[in-house]
């Protein structure tokens, strides 16, 4: 069967092939990944309180979280799930202690069916997003953070098989994992008939579920021969290794395709997810960026000493949810229900187009999140050779630049912003444009059908872009 | 091409650029000295949105009032640092940029400080209204693309 967009399968390459089937390469970059997090957590907790001046804040917050957003998410999707320190000591028990003692119940404890879906992990990411003002400016609670996820995790690797805290807890995998569907690349089953050949006849046993000894079954709990989406695929190649038929494919492909795809199931949690997602750019902006230091002061919970200032936060919580589970959501249903009335359909009810609709919203809230960091990595990356060179603030020297002064780079930042929105209200487009033409028949119900979506888009575009230009 | 839709987006085309043309006259204006007295404090600037017009001069004071503050505006690369409660600083340029230019306290002055910002709105703004205008020709040709476009 053709497929259903190009593609062209990377471990064609030997070199490529033979780094991605060695078990030593995930380790490897797991516990280079590890030891940074270590010393965010100890200089977050031994260092000067001052953030710009820490290792904790300004490794977290100025050079992973604008990698993840600029780099690894948008074009190689989950590949910090591949190498992710959080999880390190929670799979290490669960892979080479838990197993000497076979299958006992409280290892193996199942994940409720009312929690198997990102609904819990949407909550904790909202609860982290909410402080982010402390989060992002206090090495104390950011080192706090960290180790809150890895006892997190460790506890969930324990008590869970597979990776449950990644699918269905881990707050940056809410973000990674969604943004994951537009990058170029995927791993899939090259011929899925072989998938579903008996192993009588020469097919398979499943291994890459079930595992075998040259690998784990898959962490993640996909099942390759199904898989269409890289939402839920952790790139932690362990299909590769245990595939005894080698039918699975690291492939590159054009940038959003997966979301093009006819192929692709729409739920309304991930619909929820891609919403909510969006609304934390335009969140972070107006608080951070914007002008108002009330929001600030409102929303630094540390700043409050007395009954009046908890009232603010309280009033700053409220205002936040309103935003990213109330507006925007409501926006996009007011936006799918005059969708419905412009088309005339009535095959199709609003609850649909909300889910179907909200998936579009993907490239634009990707090119937010990237806009937002390349402006804070523009602003503030002059403090990074400042906590190279003294970590905890301790008045060290090591490379010669600890007193180097703030030094923005201004120039390219209201041109890159302009380019990241207007890249992302076109991709948005053309993401839904191709959503609804699958839903109606008709082009010019699928036109009148996209006006109250592309209204919005051309509305979030221009709030976000009054905050830089 | 159905003649209706044409005309359709003709108007809407139309509609946008004299909108973007009457804004940017409503926000010409003679030049003059304007003069701010500015107050820095943690995590932010009183007043928080400094407007004027291109060709202005603007003159600003700073106050710190309860840290050692600085002040910089993006672009127009005037930095003050270093400025102490009790000790005003004033700095003094013409507006010759136009658009939306974010200041920043650039003296370390407690965790919120990377983000303590402002912002200097030099009228007309013609890089938000032209990006306004930008994103409705955007979506606007977009959709009389998919109109046109013969689907496979």
């Amino acid at each position: 069967m053709k497929p259903a967009y190009k593609k062209r399968d990377l471990l064609k390459n030997n070199l490529i092939k033979r780094i991605i089937l060695s078990r030593n390469l995930q380790p490897f970059a797991t516990i280079l990944a590890f030891a940074p997090f270590i010393f965010v957590a100890v200089t977050g907790i031994i260092g000067i309180s001052s953030g710009a001046k820490n290792f904790s804040v300004v490794f977290t917050w100025i050079l992973w979280s604008v990698l993840l957003a600029l780099l690894l998410v948008p074009f190689l999707g989950r590949s910090w799930c591949f190498l992710c320190p959080i999880v390190w000591p929670g799979e290490l028990i669960q892979r080479k202690l838990w197993s000497k003692f076979g299958d006992s119940k409280l290892m193996n404890m199942r994940w409720p069916t009312v929690l198997k879906n990102v609904w819990l992990q949407i909550f904790i990411f909202i609860f982290f997003g909410i402080w982010m003002v402390v989060l992002v400016t206090q090495p104390f609670v950011t080192a706090i953070a960290v180790i809150t996820l890895i006892t997190g995790a460790t506890i969930t690797f324990i008590l869970f098989p597979r990776r449950i805290f990644c699918r269905y807890l881990c707050p940056p995998g809410l973000f990674i994992g969604v943004y994951s569907s537009y990058a170029p690349i995927e791993v899939r089953v090259k011929d899925r008939g072989i998938c579903l050949t008996p192993s009588s006849q020469g097919g398979c046993n499943k291994e890459c579920y079930t595992g075998s000894e040259k690998g784990y079954g898959c962490p993640w709990l996909e099942f390759p021969q199904n898989m269409v989406s890289n939402i839920d695929c952790g790139l932690c190649t362990e299909c590769f290794k245990t595939c005894p038929r080698d039918n699975i494919a690291l492939n590159a492909r054009p940038f959003g395709v997966e979301l093009e795809s006819k192929e692709m199931k729409m739920k309304s949690d991930e619909a929820w997810r891609a919403i909510i997602l969006l609304a934390f750019p335009l969140v972070y902006t107006a608080v951070l960026f914007g002008p108002w230091a009330w929001i600030k002061s409102w929303g630094d919970l540390l700043l409050y000493t007395n009954s009046v200032g908890v009232t603010q936060h309280l009033f700053y919580i409220i205002l936040i949810i309103d935003i990213v589970l109330g507006v925007l959501p409501g926006l996009h249903l007011l936006a799918s229900r005059i969708s419905i009335l412009l088309s005339g359909t009535k095959d199709i009810s609003t609850k649909e187009l909300f889910v179907n609709y909200a998936y579009a919203y993907i490239p634009l809230g990707l090119m937010l999140w990237a806009g937002f960091n390349f402006s804070l990595i523009m602003m503030e990356w002059s403090y990074i050779p400042v906590i190279i060179s003294d970590p905890f603030g301790a008045g060290w020297n090591l490379l010669g630049t600890t007193h180097l002064p703030w030094i923005p780079i201004t120039l390219p930042i209201p041109i890159a912003e302009t380019v990241f929105t207007f890249s992302g209200v076109l991709l948005s487009l053309k993401v839904g444009y191709n959503s609804l033409n699958s839903i109606f028949s008709d082009k010019k119900q699928t036109l009148r059908a996209l006006i109250p979506f592309a209204t919005l888009t051309a509305i979030i575009a221009i709030v976000y872009l009054w905050f830089y230009i | 091409m159905n003649k209706h839709y044409a005309l359709l987006i003709l108007i809407i085309i139309g509609i946008t650029v004299v909108t973007g043309i009457s804004l940017v006259e409503a926000q010409q204006q003679d030049n003059y000295v304007k003069h701010f007295t500015v107050k820095a404090f943690r995590f932010g600037f009183d007043p928080e949105r400094l407007v004027v017009n291109q060709g202005d001069i603007v003159i600003i004071t700073i106050e710190a009032i309860d840290a050692v503050h600085g002040f910089y505006i993006e672009d127009y690369e005037i930095r003050q640092d270093l400025i102490t409660p009790g000790s005003p600083e004033t700095i003094s340029f013409v507006a010759d940029k136009r658009g939306m230019f974010r200041i920043h306290c650039s003296t370390i002055c407690g965790s919120l400080h990377p983000f303590m910002t402002a912002h200097l709105e030099v009228q007309p703004n013609l890089r938000f209204i032209g990006s306004i205008l930008g994103i409705t020709g955007l979506i606007v040709s977009f959709i009389a693309y998919a109109w046109m476009r013969r689907e496979d």
